[in-house]
């Protein structure tokens, strides 16, 4: 069954008084469980695909339906509940909330949703944290944790309201290449047993390896394999 | 906790400057209000403690006691004013006083009334006083007898009053007899005879200042209660300069918490560029900011208040600061209202970080 499903999406970026066309006509398709690697060069439109599959840029042309959520014509209010019920989000930069631990990492979400991190919520993020085997350092600030266990706690806080996509940035750009294995391990073990449709960019071709399919973009244009039957 | 509160917790020392600043500017704002205060109350209360409508002066004395002379016919005629109910003649002679056993003169303000004001009782015989308790702390006590001004007239304390003082003077109230000869006696410059009072506390009903100043043909002005109050010499001046001085007090606390979290919204961008990313409403993040800096003004009302009040304990009685309920609650308003102003000034920055700049540089 399709998560995302983008049809015929244009971003155009107005510069100068210049058109400047970052996605071009793009239809891509990810089934729950598959895990889609995004592949291509720089300012090739990766970032503002995954920005738009992930409601945080609105397309200028096209349909956009997530889990079911056509979201092309959600307005900021409408997108911003929506990024919060049904996608995760790991960045290139981890991004953590530093004076956070990595337990209350994972609460923020649930506090952002309008809930009080009660027994229930911090249940869940123990077991999240356990699973992602960061059991023994709930409590530990961002500083104190190493780059791969920050990106872990970071695919924690991704998956804590059970998206039905995870959208990855770059997620081992920052990593060297033994835990960047390791954290591209993870994320295909996660999403597979939790069947969560994942796109991960990546300009690191050994990685494309763990996704289902790959799709190369370029110049905004996706390649003829992005559509699935 | 919410997150604006687990921040302050986990990091204080990012709230310390702007703590130890407002704290600061909130012991400033309590000083210059307990001054204020001070001056206005002690300045006032011989008028304010009257129990009556209106005073009335003669037409001549612009509103100054020291200055006005009601005569018996302009005491008849506003008696026989419309709503006129009941009339008593008050005056005031500032005067230095000896209190036994002390080398130092206290000044006193020694009061001759009729209609005894709020807490005094009815006029008490010749040559005895009630005295207000600003006389108390300079050290007369129940029993002392005072010799007032240069030819020493001896009044004898019979019991104290609270709030009574007149132009930071401590009050003395005798009934007019004694005024009378405590003036004639110390300024026969400005004698006045058996039948002449500076001014008249009236009660009554109605327009009183247009009926009687119309009953006395133009001979009287008279104020109400309120106005006679702002009359005194110094009293609106005072205010409306100590006013001003709180006013741009303030204004300098809604700059320092504007400037202050200007800085630190600048700092967060990207966190609540990720924030946002994950589902984060402006209005939830600006919340914060604003939680934040009602926190940071109530931290420094509180060490505020502190400071304040020891400062006063510590200054000598002759320092008219006087620490009201009222003056710490306006105070704590004030420092609320200013703290969310200056930081509204973040508004428009929360507002414009966009949740794509979270994931690379697509926006």
């Amino acid at each position: 069954m399709t998560v995302l499903d983008m049809r015929d999406v244009r971003k155009v970026y107005n510069s100068g008084g210049d058109d400047i066309v970052a996605l071009d006509h793009a239809t891509v398709q990810v089934d729950h469980g598959e895990i889609v690697a995004l592949l291509g060069p720089s300012g090739s439109g990766k970032t503002t695909l995954l920005s738009i599959a992930g409601g945080l840029l609105t397309a200028t042309e096209g349909s956009v339906v997530v889990g079911g959520h056509d979201i092309s014509g959600y307005n900021a209010k409408q997108l911003t509940d929506f990024r919060r019920n049904n996608v995760g989000f790991v960045f290139q930069a981890v991004n953590l909330v530093p004076f956070l631990t990595a337990e209350e990492n994972l609460l923020v979400v649930d506090e952002l949703g309008g809930g009080k991190g009660g027994k229930q919520s911090k249940g869940r993020a123990r077991q999240l944290l356990d699973e992602l085997g960061l059991g023994h350092r709930l409590k530990n600030l961002p500083a104190q944790l190493s780059g791969g266990e920050r990106q872990r706690v970071a695919i924690g806080r991704a998956l804590f309201n059970n998206p039905k996509l995870v959208l990855f940035d770059e997620p081992t750009s920052a990593l060297d290449t033994k835990i960047g294995e390791q954290v591209m391990e993870l994320i295909q073990a996660e999403m597979k047993a939790r069947d969560t449709a994942a796109i991960i960019v990546t300009h690191d071709t050994r990685m494309t390896h763990y996704a289902d399919r790959t799709v190369h973009i370029v110049d905004g244009r996706l390649d003829a394999g992005s559509v699935t039957a | 906790m919410s997150l604006p509160l687990k921040e302050m917790r986990r990091r204080p020392s990012r709230f310390i400057v702007a703590t130890v600043v407002l704290s600061f500017l909130a012991t400033l704002l309590m000083f210059l209000g307990g001054l204020l205060d001070g001056l206005y109350l002690g300045s006032t209360g011989a008028i304010r403690s009257q129990q009556g409508d209106a005073i009335v002066f003669s037409s001549s004395a612009l509103d100054s006691f020291i200055r006005s002379r009601i005569t018996a016919d302009d005491r008849a005629a506003v008696e026989s004013a419309p709503g006129v109910e009941e009339v008593g003649g008050i005056g005031f002679a500032l005067l230095g006083a000896t209190v036994p056993a002390q080398a130092d003169l206290v000044d006193v303000a020694v009061a001759g009334y009729e209609l005894p004001p709020r807490g005094v009782p009815e006029p008490p015989p010749d040559f005895e006083g009630i005295a207000d308790t600003r006389l108390e702390d300079q050290g007369v006590r129940k029993g002392d007898t005072l010799l007032v001004g240069p030819a020493s007239v001896p009044i004898t304390v019979v019991g104290f009053v609270d709030d009574t003082s007149y132009l930071l003077q401590g009050s003395l109230w005798v009934n007019l007899t004694t005024w009378r000869e405590v003036q004639n006696q110390n300024r026969p410059d400005a004698a006045v005879a058996d039948d002449i009072v500076q001014a008249l506390v009236v009660r009554g009903s109605g327009d009183l200042p247009a009926s009687i100043d119309a009953a006395t043909a133009g001979a009287t002005h008279t104020l109400s209660l309120d106005d006679a109050v702002l009359a005194i010499p110094g009293v609106k001046q005072q205010r409306d300069t100590f006013n001003q001085i709180i006013y741009t007090t303030l204004f300098v606390v809604l700059a320092v918490v504007g400037l202050f979290f200007s800085l630190l919204t600048l700092e967060r961008l990207g966190l609540y560029g990720v924030l946002k990313a994950i589902g984060a409403s402006t209005k939830r993040l600006f919340s914060g900011v604003v939680l934040q800096a009602v926190f940071v003004a109530i931290v420094a009302f509180v060490i505020g208040s502190l400071l304040s009040i020891a400062a006063a304990a510590a200054l000598p009685v002759e320092v008219p600061l006087q620490l009201t309920p009222a003056r710490f609650l306006s105070t704590f308003i004030g420092l609320l209202v200013a703290a969310v102003l200056g930081s509204a000034i973040s508004l428009r920055r929360v507002t414009k970080v966009d949740p794509a700049s979270a994931i690379g540089t697509a926006s």
